[in-house]
């Protein structure tokens, strides 16, 4: 399968990508010209050591494309089979609402001109905000992502991409993450997040999104977080749908050590 | 289409400053005559919200704000996906200036477009999930109401917006909603808002249908009858 994959430059794209090109032909889009690392990258050492790893490295064809630059977009989404959105802005009171919400059209609008009908979105689990101190959160929940930029503009991105998938009849699988760690995941950590993913697991999702056949809905959403026995969110309906499994559940950080350790502060959120 | 409502809403204090942004729509005109009639006092703008410096100044000392710059876009830039952003995020910088300046009253302007997407042989309510088409004129104003929700019960926030989403129908062709209708619907929103005050409980994000007050309307009209008087001949008692 060829498939496009927008704002790949990240971690996230790094996970997906390291899983996808054993077995797809990738075309890989980002702002950054090739070769400039990631900002993120730039600025710690520490963030070399928690990327993720690409152990069957191969070359792609690179486009570099704004995804708030529409014919950029369609231009990359030719020939394409399927596309994985990947594309993201945190917290910019300007950038947010035009790389995750316009940006969002913009690919779709690329899906429907080129007949492409397999699209992979990714985004935050926007219900976190307004459902922390809940438990059993299903990623059926009605979004409650508040004024915070990243999460309601994502959110607003999810609106833009499940009104395309539901009007157009194309197969939308939308991947929800929240914390990303490596499998070999360094030592226990009390914080750890309760919505937790390994990036090997990560890329998996993606395969399966890609290779997954037509779901129930036009706009799939699914968890995508670890086997946690936290009883708090639920990947269930991804393993169930999907297919897929994830392996690492990162048990250092949930078992009870004697004597407890001292506090520390959370570096995971 | 068909006649205004006969009803006329009730005077408001007088000399209370109402902002009316997107006053170059087709609605912006009757809301404000409507408002000024009511004793309002209306500053009319068609500034880009989109930009902070400029909004600040807007809301200040206004006691709640009508909101139909969303509308006003979508009517010149209805094939631009530009719009999604321009409404949506003129809409945020309008909602936090307000929060910030402790304005908390605000009718937001949106289309009944949003619900065309069911069949006409169905009675759609308030009480049914928006199904925008993948149109900057439907999705802009969806988007657009999504912001404003989450100014009205965002848990992270201290205090909240009080919105009433006002759904317009159509102002074009037959059966359609006349726009002295629409702007009577506006100031009756505006008057129930101010009068929630002492007892702002429940939801702070309420959606109403304005559509013709007529048996042949193609959206009831029923929600905002009870809710706020809307073409009823007399007050209904809360």
């Amino acid at each position: 399968m060829k498939i496009v994959m927008y704002g790949v430059g990240g971690p996230v794209g790094e996970a997906a990508v390291a899983e996808l090109e054993r077995d797809h032909t990738l075309r890989l889009a980002d702002v950054r010209p090739p070769g400039e690392p990631h900002p993120r990258l730039q600025q710690s050492g520490r963030a070399t050591e928690e990327w993720p790893k690409r152990p069957h490295r191969k070359e792609h064809e690179y486009v570099q494309v704004d995804v708030t630059n529409a014919e950029q977009v369609l231009a990359a989404a030719e020939g394409m089979d399927a596309i994985v959105n990947l594309s993201v802005i945190r917290p910019d009171p300007v950038m947010s609402f035009r790389v995750n919400m316009l940006g969002a059209y913009n690919v779709m609008q690329a899906a429907i001109t080129h007949g492409i009908k397999r699209v992979v979105h990714t985004g935050p689990e926007t219900i976190i905000t307004g459902y922390w101190n809940d438990f059993d959160i299903s990623v059926e929940a009605p979004p409650r992502p508040g004024i915070h930029y990243y999460l309601l503009t994502k959110y607003l991105g999810q609106e833009v991409v499940r009104s395309f998938a539901e009007h157009h009849n194309l197969e939308v699988v939308a991947l929800y993450f929240h914390v990303f760690q490596p499998s070999d995941a360094p030592a226990a950590h009390r914080g750890a997040s309760p919505f937790l993913v390994s990036w090997e697991d990560t890329g998996r999702a993606f395969r399966c999104a890609v290779e997954a056949p037509p779901q129930p809905n036009r706009y799939e959403p699914f968890i995508i977080g670890g086997d946690l026995p936290h009883g708090k969110f639920s990947a269930e309906k991804a393993k169930r749908l999907l297919g897929w499994e994830p392996q690492d559940a990162f048990p250092q950080h949930w078992k009870r050590q004697h004597p407890r350790p001292a506090f520390e502060p959370d570096r995971s959120r | 289409m068909t006649s205004a409502v006969s009803t006329t809403p009730a005077p408001a204090p007088t000399d209370l400053r109402v902002l009316l942004t997107g006053a170059r729509h087709e609605l912006g005109l009757p809301v404000r005559e409507a408002l000024e009639a009511s004793g309002y006092v209306v500053s009319s703008t068609d500034a880009d919200l989109t930009d902070p410096a400029a909004v600040t100044p807007l809301v200040d000392g206004v006691a709640a704000i009508v909101h139909l710059e969303s509308l006003a876009l979508v009517a010149v830039m209805a094939n631009s996906g530009e719009v999604l952003d321009t409404a949506s995020r003129g809409t945020y910088v309008l909602m936090k200036a307000a929060l910030e300046a402790g304005v908390p009253y605000v009718v937001q302007g949106s289309t009944l477009t949003v619900m065309d997407a069911y069949g006409t042989d169905l009675e759609v309510t308030e009480q049914w999930r928006p199904r925008p088409r993948p149109e900057p004129k439907q999705l802009a104003p969806y988007l657009a109401e999504l912001v404003g929700r989450e100014f009205t019960r965002d848990v992270s926030l201290s205090h909240w917006l009080q919105i009433v989403c006002l759904r317009f129908a159509t102002l074009d062709g037959p059966d359609s909603l006349n726009p002295a209708d629409a702007a009577v619907a506006v100031v009756k929103a505006l008057s129930r808002l101010l009068q929630s005050d002492a007892k702002a409980r429940g939801h702070r994000w309420n959606v109403l249908h304005i559509d013709a007050p007529s048996p042949g309307a193609r959206y009831s009209s029923h929600g905002a009858a009870r809710a706020i008087g809307y073409g009823l001949t007399q007050e209904v008692p809360q």
